[in-house]
């Protein structure tokens, strides 16, 4: 059993303050069982449209059991693409299923390779499948 | 092999509004299996006390993330800073209280320790060009700024009461209000490091000042159990809180967790 009070004393936490929920349950059964998504800001959401010339392409990155680290490295692979060319907020969680939003900077041959992702019959060539 | 990741093109933008820390906050949805029901009553009366603290406020502590895999580097960046490098550099290649295999298999922490053995090995290096070859260096050194803040918070609370305000982390930058900086003092007196020795020492280290809330509240929060046994947590909470810390408090049992 893991002592709570004493891991916390040591990073100088002390438990008083927290919740004691004294619930016994079984969690990370299975990566979905841990869900995370980024809530962003309606004034950035409205910087949003279509238009395919703009400098910066939005995409929403989901990612199962692996660290952002791991999915940006498997994204600059594919894309061939420089790490400075892509932009992300943060990290998520390795176990469990997360969605967070990334930006790439825009050039037709990214353009064409992410619309090809998006195309059902070439996705898995683009970037990969989940397994289930 | 099949790697785990897709994307979905969301679209254009004109300016780049991606960044670190630049979104609200994260949703997370957690499903608890084989929930272990004492009676109704007793379940229901837990979680409404959950949704209570949840949406009142929590302490901003700092979680066990923040504190590396061995939970050690407040200890290791304790020692940078009263100039200790050969004792950071034994916490850092040695002291695991209790080996995970995790730790054991962690390919980043093997590079480090054989980085730091390659530079060990070379002629005039010493322990601390060592250590400061070390992407991780900065976190050393952060790590023990969020344990004082950590210590300090909780020490605030006990002489103010639970009050939420902007609490200075300790860096390098003068601290005004007396109170917190006789907090921190006393705090570092307990480690043996003076006020003076943390905020002038060495200027190739480099200590972040900024501030944070003693408490944090998080929005939207909602529970439900079905008919399976499940019990569904849905919360949301802002930039910079990790759902773990929450979690390991409401469950009493060590719950399983993925490798």
């Amino acid at each position: 059993m893991l002592n709570k009070s004493k891991s916390c004393k040591n990073i100088g936490i002390d438990s008083k303050f927290l919740i004691k929920g004294n619930i016994r349950g079984e969690l990370y059964l299975k990566h979905n069982d841990f869900f995370v998504e980024e809530i962003h800001y309606a004034k950035n959401i409205k910087n949003i449209n279509d238009i395919k010339s703009n400098p910066y392409i939005i995409l929403e990155l989901t990612k199962k059991g692996i660290s952002t680290f791991e999915a940006i490295d498997l994204l600059l692979n594919k894309l061939k693409i420089l790490r400075n060319k892509i932009s992300y907020c943060g990290l998520k969680d390795t176990n469990g299923l997360t969605k967070q939003w990334i930006s790439i900077e825009n050039n037709s041959r990214v353009q064409h390779l992410i619309t090809n992702f998006n195309d059902k019959k070439n996705r898995h060539k683009a970037i990969g499948l989940f397994e289930n | 092999m099949i790697k785990k990741i897709v994307i979905k093109l969301l679209g254009y933008s004109k300016i780049n509004f991606i960044g670190m820390k630049k979104h609200k906050g994260n949703r997370f949805v957690i499903k608890v299996s084989n929930i272990q029901k004492k009676d109704a009553r007793t379940m229901e009366q837990s979680l409404r006390n959950i949704k209570e603290k949840m949406l009142n406020g929590l302490p901003n502590y700092y979680g066990f993330q923040r504190f590396g895999l061995q939970q050690n580097n407040h200890i290791i960046g304790r020692e940078i800073i009263k100039g200790n490098y050969n004792n950071a550099i034994k916490l850092f290649l040695y002291n695991s209280k209790s080996p995970k295999k995790n730790i054991i298999n962690n390919k980043e922490n093997i590079a480090y320790k054989r980085k730091i053995l390659k530079i060990l090995n070379q002629k005039n290096s010493n322990m601390e060009n060592a250590l400061k070859s070390l992407p991780v260096f900065n976190f050393f050194l952060s790590s023990y700024q969020s344990y004082l803040f950590n210590k300090a918070i909780t020490q605030y609370f006990k002489e103010f009461g639970y009050k939420n305000i902007s609490f200075p982390v300790l860096g390098t930058k003068k601290i005004k209000d007396k109170f917190i900086i006789k907090i921190y003092r006393s705090l570092l007196s307990k480690d043996k490091i003076s006020l003076n020795q943390f905020q002038k020492g060495k200027s190739s280290i480099y200590l972040r000042n900024y501030s944070r809330r003693t408490i944090y509240k998080s929005k939207n929060f909602s529970y439900e159990i079905n008919n399976r046994n499940e019990l569904y947590l849905k919360f949301e909470l802002g930039i910079g809180h990790y759902a773990g810390l929450i979690l390991d408090f409401i469950f009493d049992n060590e719950y399983v967790k993925l490798d």
